[in-house]
């Protein structure tokens, strides 16, 4: 019983190997599909990974200040007043602000010194060191590589006044994915240079784990002023956003794979007049319909399987080599059609199976139902 | 000598079939071996920089080109891009409806 099985198996994968020809077309279509849809899944993973890890490396709870119910600067007073919430081990204000650099719109992140000097810089991935004075700056490297901008370099950022500072280090292209455009600079500097000494975008509030809640209520309680959100309730809304963008993306291929069924099946017919000649000729000696669909679905599980595996290593390929070029710029916006920062990706073995299960439905979907066909025919019919 | 006996030492090659089955092997091997080597895994491993700045930049967007919200929606609620050019038009910012991070209308943190 298991020799006519394996028989069936040798017979079909010799009949692919020996009339390459139609499943060759029909197959490469199917991987360049594939491989797309395989490297918009790692990537979505990849960015969904990394972001909740970012989001683990940060505070526990998140405050920025509301007036007329928008959103709005806090007050440094009312930031500093944090400090007396029961809970709050430690407060890091921040200044988020945007800036034209030479016809180019990039990020300036404002934090206090001490907080980028007490970091682990031997593992920011970066070239050069950290700002240790106010004059310097960090630099992100799709800005730096835009901007000729080496370690040393002045930089002059002007918004409300101009201000010259030194480029004290460039971030990797494997730096964080945000850095890339962005310059990280002193608090006090970036309130200088947007001319708004008495305001911070938001305050960072370090609690000990687990109090997060409580905390966010205390402050709240404090003053009605203040917009709180937890880690969780960013990670909840992160996630929420994140499966939207990677659904519709994924939809988009389902609809690619399903439109190959119908391209497969076509192919399948177009070429089945010899097919049509060995199928009867088969029937004549002897063969069962069952028989003979078992041997056509080994041909397409061996095709699907072929297509599968190639997509996969072309997609690692796609990703890992040439930085996935225009495909990331669909899952990250201003990113460029060839960016220098490396794209964060993830392929897993899940993705492995489900893409060997994608290409043998669509390859099996489209062969049986013509094979079934021309099997059920009589073999005399078949062969006039 | 006998043209039909085979010559000494001669390799016989496996027929198509079989090689096409080992093909697949080497592919599904290749594949096994990308997976278990951590080739297809890009991400980086470090979070030192996020927690020097207390993490940052969930949005979308690369930068705050069409809106914060875009870039970062932990420091702003709503699409400024909202608001531009007519106040009540569908939004401008071309990643806005499939943000990576989005809210729905039940929450007001």
């Amino acid at each position: 019983m298991g020799s006519r099985h394996l028989n069936l198996a040798l017979a079909a994968a010799g009949n692919v190997a020996q009339n390459p020809r139609g499943p060759l077309v029909a197959a490469s279509g199917l991987v360049i599909v594939l491989a797309l849809l395989l490297s918009g899944l790692a990537i979505s993973e990849g960015q969904r990974a990394e972001s909740l890890a970012a989001l683990e490396a940060g505070p526990g709870v998140y405050c920025t200040w509301d007036v007329f119910g928008r959103d709005a600067a806090v007050p440094l007073e009312a930031a500093e007043r944090l400090a007396s919430v029961s809970g709050v081990q430690r407060l890091v204000p921040r200044v988020v602000g945007r800036i034209e650099l030479d016809g180019r719109i990039a990020t300036v992140l404002g934090v206090p010194l001490s907080e980028l000097q007490r970091a682990d810089v031997a593992r920011m991935q970066l070239s050069g060191a950290v700002p240790n004075a106010p004059h310097e700056v960090l630099v992100g490297v799709e800005l730096a590589r835009a901007l000729g901008l080496e370690v040393g370099s002045t930089l002059a950022l002007d918004a409300h006044l101009l201000r010259l500072f030194t480029v004290s280090g460039i971030t990797h292209s494997t730096a964080p994915l945000w850095s890339a455009k962005a310059i990280v600079c002193d608090l006090a500097e970036a309130q200088q240079v947007f001319g708004d000494v008495e305001h911070v975008s938001d305050v960072c509030v370090y609690v000990p784990d687990g109090s997060e809640g409580l905390v966010a209520e205390a402050i709240q309680r404090s003053d009605r002023r203040f917009r709180v959100q937890t880690r969780d309730l960013v990670a909840q809304y992160f996630v929420r956003g994140h499966e939207l963008r990677g659904g519709t993306f994924a939809a988009l291929f389902a609809l690619a794979l399903a439109l190959a069924v119908p391209t497969i099946a076509t192919l399948s017919y177009l070429g089945a007049t010899p097919r049509r000649r060995e199928i009867g000729l088969l029937k004549a000696e002897g063969w069962s319909t069952a028989e003979v669909l078992e041997m056509v679905a080994l041909e397409s599980v061996m095709i699907g399987l072929g297509v599968a595996t190639i997509a996969f290593a072309l997609a690692v390929l796609f990703v890992r080599v040439l930085g996935a070029p225009l495909l990331a710029a669909y899952f990250v916006a201003d990113l460029g059609a060839f960016p220098e920062a490396r794209i964060p990706a993830r392929f897993t073995a899940p993705m492995l199976v489900a893409a060997v299960g994608l290409g043998v439905t669509v390859t099996l979907a489209g062969s049986l139902w013509t094979t079934w066909r021309t099997a059920r025919t009589r073999p005399i019919e078949v062969l006039r | 000598m006998n043209g039909s006996s085979p010559r000494p030492n001669a390799v016989t090659l496996p027929s198509p079939g079989a090689r096409l089955l080992l093909v697949l092997a080497g592919l599904v091997a290749l594949d096994c071996v990308i997976l278990s080597s951590g080739v297809a895994d890009t991400r980086r491993r470090s979070a030192a920089l996020d927690a020097a700045v207390g993490g940052f930049a969930l949005g979308h967007a690369l930068g705050p080109a069409w809106s914060f919200h875009g870039f970062d929606p932990r420091g702003v609620r709503d699409c400024e891009s909202e608001l531009f050019p007519i106040v009540g038009a569908p939004c401008c910012d071309p990643g806005h409806r499939a943000s990576r991070a989005t809210r729905t209308g039940a929450e007001r943190p």
